[in-house]
């Protein structure tokens, strides 16, 4: 892996991995506090939501129990109670038409009660029951006598079709019974109307069921021996027949399948009928389960009070068993089953078969369990179709029931802005990533580029001066240290080959007297001591005026020769000796001196890497003090808005108290305006009684009280609103400032943790500061080496060539120092054979 | 609730008795009166009807579930916080006795001639009445108001109606706001006189 890969890949890695730290630290810190606020809102809304249904349940059942106690005290109902009972009692024992009949009457004389039981009410029940037979004969058969004799004449001779039999009055027999139930059905039918019951009963001491309003096929049996004695209206009746409940006691027995209503979900509440001390009966009412069910599914408007897309209400009975019908049941039916297939819903085919929830599906979950034992509370846990979900439960406060209030929502929906906070982060930090790797990309190729064209452009000079190009030069201009080292490599070619052109020219000119010489010597070689020799102003001028001087010389002492060549050849020999050994122990020293240049080039090029090392480093060091200090101003700029994110917050806190104390102010002078305007209100009325006291005359006023009236009543209606408004505005007062001190809580905690990272930010800064400086301190010392290095390979060089001369001069002296043994030899016998002058 | 005790039932049922007795004379002449169809009727409401046609506009006030129509011919004045001073010795269920322009007018509780009505906490309001030279009133809780009666919601037969009132019950109508009976307020007024000399 070249240096330009490796520079390109560390960057790119530090960047990436520079950007995915802070990515992933904002992406962690965002996505907690994310989680918090949304789980904290949840919370708030789904306990205001329990709350809220919590006193609607408790209200509405307060109310029923309310009007039972009333109703079962009220003078109408006593008498109507004794009245029933009384007529009830006679049939068959007076002389009307009703009374007269015979209870013992064949089943022939009950055909058309029979085909009502086998049409109609088989046919309602099947609809409405997933086309399950409900068996009627069977209860039919099983009816009193007086039974089939009044549902004969209430059920199956009422011209009403099945569901109005309530429309008649009374039946045509003129029996006392019907009188009586023409005085009284009227005003209890009126009475179930108006509050909206399913049913009301009047049941005497023996358990007869003497009237009904809607006279289904309960009517008239025995709530104690009959087909129904075991259901709820039985059960109901049981618990208000003592002698010991109290004439203000209710009873209210759970909702559950009733068959008289096709199965349908009852409940009844039951009070007894008190005649002074007399007991006379039970007052038995049957609650509609669709005010409950309306009622805890918002009338099937779950957005409008806040509950999304998958929030919901519900009521679990003690049994584990939900009192109204699941959101998903009425919303998406498919889904809700094949959700409650997966989690193993036991009930699942009965839910299918009815559409319903009630009394069905089953709900035992960690919430259910606590608010069964009497806690309120929230929690997150998998609800009944085994789906995740926000919850807040409470018990609910009903004297005989163990409901628990559940409030839901599911956990995705609750969370799901965090997925899209999370997503926003990454992408923008794979942004910056990708951005922050294309510019130090880019960075770190031009910064390649700038230092390896320079060194081609070396390499390829010196490839050109091996190929026998002298002129070659690198011609380096990159402003740097490369250029340095291009011009001084420049300066080295042209010194060494001026030297090389220099030492050819005075081998030339040596070449020339050396031929002058050994022409001169020739002749000497001839023994022709007159010839005189050319002195050249080389090194051989003064050979030549030696061998001048040597033959002028040459003939006075060569008679001196012959005595002293024997001794000149004993001394030259001791020279050849010296000579030899000086020669060898130059030949050591310059191998020793050669080794030394190849150790000191090694280490010339090591230094020379180090250098270029720790200049790459040195520059990286500067980016990352550079990057750092960018990063701290960037935390401290943080810092700084997170402080003015909580002086604005707490500045709009003080705005919204001050705006709650006006409201109060508003909410005074609204009380008094009401005070003025009931006065008004009165004063109007007075004057509209008076005017009207006084006949015509007093029409003229009577039109101006009225619109007094209407004034003050319109006053009235104003503050009223006003007022609603400003409760209004002071709870949402109250709120706003709550969520603001959490916000502020939140910008504080926010505001350490920026401080800390700056704190950080601040010591990673000094930490790289000081590593820039460690490295330019390397820099400088390693640039000294390197000239010091060069410095001494500059002189082993010298060394090296002076070590040569000496060398080549001991070769040259050797040889010279043996010619001269060989000439002092032939000196002597040529000597002796020389002519000499006279 | 304060209620009647055993010892004081005959008295009160005593001065029924004559109420009634003042209320057949009563309808007899508003049955002569409407054989005469030019005579002006002693019953209020029929002049109204005349006045106003199919239907007609009273003031009314309700007591519970009963509403109370308030005759015209009988001045009428509501007071929000009268002053009452206390008679020692009364019965409970007489609150005191005010000053209306100079009248002293007695104030009572209704409650114990109204099965199963008990007044509503926090302030009480009065209303009196004008019976020729005296003034009597009782408490209540709402206010009188408008009310609004056809003859078509006028009932033939009488629903049951407090032991109490029913006697000076002249009719009884039905409408979207509940039971109206026009009743015959200065009975009414005799009979508790009577109770409250022997309570």
């Amino acid at each position: 892996m070249n240096i330009r890969t490796k520079i390109i890949l560390g960057s790119a890695l530090g960047a990436l991995l520079s950007v995915a730290g802070v990515g992933y630290l904002v992406a962690t810190i965002a996505e907690k506090s994310a989680a918090e606020a949304l789980t904290e809102s949840a919370r708030n809304s789904l306990v205001s939501v329990r709350n809220e249904k919590k006193f609607a349940v408790e209200q509405l059942f307060s109310t029923i129990t309310g009007q039972l106690k009333t109703y079962s005290n009220n003078s109408m109902i006593i008498e109507a109670m004794a009245e029933f009972n009384s007529a009830f009692n006679a049939i068959g024992q007076s002389s009307s038409s009703l009374d007269q009949t015979d209870t013992s009457s064949s089943p022939r004389d009950y055909r058309a009660l029979q085909d009502y039981y086998n049409g109609p009410f088989s046919d309602q029940f099947k609809e409405l029951n997933n086309g399950e037979d409900p068996g009627a004969t069977a209860f039919f058969d099983r009816l009193e006598d007086k039974a089939k004799i009044l549902q004969n004449l209430y059920i199956a001779e009422n011209p009403n079709p099945l569901g109005a039999k309530e429309v008649l009055d009374a039946a045509t027999d003129g029996s006392r019974y019907s009188q009586i139930h023409k005085r009284y059905h009227p005003f209890i039918r009126a009475f179930l109307q108006e509050f909206g019951y399913y049913d009301i009963f009047l049941v005497n001491n023996d358990g007869d069921l003497v009237y009904s309003v809607f006279k289904e096929i309960d009517y008239a049996t025995n709530l104690t021996s009959g087909s129904f004695a075991s259901s709820g209206l039985g059960n109901a009746f049981r618990e208000a027949a003592p002698n010991s409940v109290a004439p203000d006691d209710v009873k209210i027995i759970d909702f559950d399948e009733y068959y008289p209503s096709y199965n349908g979900a009852a409940a009844f509440f039951s009070s007894p009928i008190y005649d002074g001390n007399r007991k006379l009966g039970v007052l038995i009412m049957q609650a509609p389960v669709d005010r409950l069910n309306d009622l805890m599914t918002s009338e099937q408007e779950w957005r409008d009070v806040g509950l999304g897309e998958s929030g919901e209400t519900y009521i679990v009975a003690g049994d584990n068993t939900l009192r109204n019908d699941s959101r998903f049941l009425i919303e998406d039916r498919a889904a809700y089953l094949e959700a409650l297939r997966i989690a193993g819903e036991p009930n699942l085919t009965g839910i299918t078969a009815k559409n319903t929830s009630i009394g069905l599906q089953g709900a035992d979950t960690p919430g259910t369990k606590e608010a069964l034992a009497g806690n309120a509370g929230f929690a997150i846990f998998p609800d009944y179709r085994n789906v995740p979900v926000l919850s807040a439960y409470t018990p609910i406060e009903v004297e005989g029931l163990n409901w628990a209030l559940m409030a839901e929502i599911d956990e995705a929906e609750a969370f799901a802005p965090i997925a899209t906070i999370r997503d926003t982060i990454l992408k923008n930090t794979l942004l910056v990533a990708l951005g922050t790797l294309l510019l130090v990309g880019l960075g770190a190729f031009f910064l390649i580029r700038s230092i390896t064209k320079p060194l081609n452009k070396l390499t390829s000079t010196i490839g050109e001066v091996a190929k026998g190009d002298l002129t070659a030069r690198a011609k380096l201009d990159s402003n740097d240290e490369l250029e340095v080292l291009g011009n001084a490599f420049d300066g080295m070619l042209d010194d060494r080959i001026a030297t090389m052109e220099e030492a050819a020219i005075q081998n030339k000119q040596l070449n020339e007297s050396v031929v002058g010489l050994m022409t001169a010597t020739a002749q000497l070689a001839d023994r022709d001591l007159t010839v005189e020799v050319p002195v050249a102003e080389d090194v051989t001028g003064s050979v030549s005026d030696a061998l001048n001087m040597m033959v002028e010389e040459t003939s006075d002492v060569l008679s001196q020769i012959n005595n002293v060549s024997k001794q000149v050849e004993d001394s030259v020999n001791l020279v050849q000796a010296q000579t030899n050994a000086v020669k060898g122990a130059a030949d050591n020293e310059k191998v020793i001196v050669q080794n030394t240049i190849d150790q000191l080039e090694k280490v010339s090029l090591s230094i020379n890497n180090i250098g270029e090392l720790v200049q790459t480093v040195n520059n990286l060091a500067s980016n990352v003090q550079s990057s750092s200090t960018t990063t701290a101003d960037t935390v401290n700029k943080n810092i700084e808005g997170m402080d003015q994110i909580r002086e604005t917050v707490s500045e709009t806190e003080k705005r919204i108290k001050r705006l709650g104390e006006r409201s109060q102010e508003i909410g005074n002078i609204v009380e008094i305006i009401n005070t003025l305007s009931e006065r008004t209100h009165v004063l109007a009325l007075n004057a509209s009684m008076q005017a009207a006291s006084a006949g015509e005359a007093g029409k003229g006023f009577a039109v101006v009280a009225d619109e007094v009236q209407r004034l003050s009543e319109s006053s009235k209606e104003s503050t009223l609103e006003i007022s609603t408004l400003v409760d209004s505005i002071q709870l949402e007062t109250s709120e706003a400032m709550a969520t603001m001190n959490a916000t502020i809580a939140r910008v504080v905690e926010g505001t350490e943790l920026a401080g800390q990272a700056g704190t950080q930010m601040t010591q990673t800064q000094s930490d790289a500061t000081q590593l820039a400086e460690a490295i330019k301190r390397i820099s400088t010392e390693s640039a000294a080496q390197t000239e010091a290095n060069a410095t001494l390979m500059e002189q082993a060089n010298t060394v090296l060539e002076s070590t040569e001369k000496t060398s080549t001069a001991l070769e040259q002296q050797s040889v010279q120092t043996s010619n001269l043994v060989t000439f002092a030899e032939k000196l002597r016998a040529a000597v002796s054979s020389f002519k000499l002058p006279a | 609730m304060d209620s009647f005790d055993d010892s004081q039932k005959p008295v009160f049922e005593e001065a029924v008795s004559e109420v009634r007795e003042n209320q057949a004379t009563a309808v007899r002449s508003l049955e002569d009166s409407q054989n005469a169809p030019s005579t002006e009727s002693a019953d209020s409401f029929a002049r109204v009807n005349r006045v106003t046609g199919a239907q007609s506009i009273k003031h009314g006030l309700r007591i519970g579930t009963i509403g109370l129509i308030l005759p015209d011919e009988v001045p009428t004045e509501v007071q929000l916080t009268p002053t009452l001073c206390v008679l020692p010795g009364s019965p409970q269920w007489v609150r005191g006795v005010t000053t209306v322009r100079g009248i002293a007018a007695p104030i009572f509780r209704v409650d114990p001639f109204f099965d199963h009505y008990t007044y509503e906490r926090g302030k009480r309001t009065t209303i009196v009445f004008q019976l020729g030279d005296s003034m009597a009133g009782f408490e209540i809780d709402e206010v009188p108001g408008r009310v609004t009666l056809s003859e078509d919601e006028k009932l033939n037969n009488f629903p049951p109606l407090p032991a109490s009132i029913q006697p000076f019950a002249r009719a009884c109508y039905r409408n979207s706001e509940g039971l109206w009976l026009d009743w015959d307020i200065a009975g009414f007024f005799s009979a508790v006189a009577d109770l409250s000399k022997h309570s």
